[in-house]
């Protein structure tokens, strides 16, 4: 059976759909991980567990309707460190403590605009660490 | 259209933030001392004491530098971007009221001060509307 010229473009968005259960694409606001995000660098994300050193998405435990996005430091079974690469400029687990695993799903895979910022999050400089 | 704008366009925006929100807003804040700017500027105009009149304009200046910064903190942390879907003029309102309290500052104009006091009082509508007396301050004080 041959698909219909509206099939193909049907098809398309249901992937991507699909798609964005495991990928999706988010905004930096707030300069707490620059140099390596800074405000207004957009990223693809993916569906991932949580390593040490990844850059993650977690809901904000003092208002769950807003987004963090931080830098996974400790793992202990109180659950995920996380922490601003800028720490100068970060509200963290300095302040709000751990956060549990289950609620951290998405991980920070590579910046893809603005154009001349496209490539993969690098690791935080290390001399700015906290 | 599936494109690969829409593909790319981001679905939500992630903090990367750096304050310490108390969470507590309210535009009576901004009221109060949009208020004390109308009465020293008719308390101004009833005096005939020059000194009187320029503790007035400086006292009236400093006000006013109050009201934007309460207006600035309820626009960049109250607000959010859900209720910009609900009042798409949010924007608009608070660039005017900010504009309207610079006037107040730089001016004696009793009206340009109530027309301030309006422009509040269109805010707190938003603000109470989106559920703002009850989110954002403490419960219990005696009424």
């Amino acid at each position: 059976m041959r698909a219909s010229g509206l099939a193909r473009p049907l098809l398309a968005l249901l992937a991507v759909a699909a798609a964005r259960r495991w990928l999706d694409v988010v905004e930096v606001r707030g300069r707490s991980m620059s140099p390596a995000l800074r405000p207004g660098d957009r990223l693809l994300v993916a569906r991932a567990r949580p390593r040490p050193g990844d850059v993650v998405l977690a809901a904000d435990p003092r208002d769950p309707r807003r987004e963090l996005i931080k830098r996974v430091g400790r793992i202990d079974p109180a659950g995920l460190h996380l922490h601003g690469d800028n720490p100068a400029a970060s509200t963290d687990a300095r302040t709000f403590g751990p956060v549990p695993a289950e609620a951290v799903v998405w991980r920070g895979l590579m910046r893809y605009w603005p154009p001349d910022r496209i490539g993969l999050i690098p690791a935080p400089d290390p001399d700015r660490r906290g | 259209m599936l494109t690969l704008r829409s593909i790319l366009r981001p679905t939500r925006i992630v903090d990367a933030h750096c304050d310490i929100p108390c969470g507590v807003y309210d535009p009576e804040q901004a009221r109060i001392e949009a208020e004390s700017c109308l009465r020293i500027i008719e308390k101004h105009d009833a005096s005939d004491d020059k000194h009187f009149r320029a503790r007035c304009i400086h006292v009236k200046e400093e006000r006013a530098e109050l009201v934007k910064h309460h207006l600035d903190v309820l626009w960049h942390d109250y607000f959010k971007p859900e209720h910009l879907e609900k009042y798409p003029d949010l924007h608009e309102t608070f660039w005017k009221a900010s504009k309207q309290a610079s006037k107040v500052k730089q001016s004696l104009d009793a009206g340009a001060a109530k027309e301030l006091l309006t422009m509040i009082d269109t805010i707190d509508e938003m603000w109470k509307s989106t559920g703002g007396p009850e989110k954002t301050r403490v419960s219990g004080r005696p009424s």
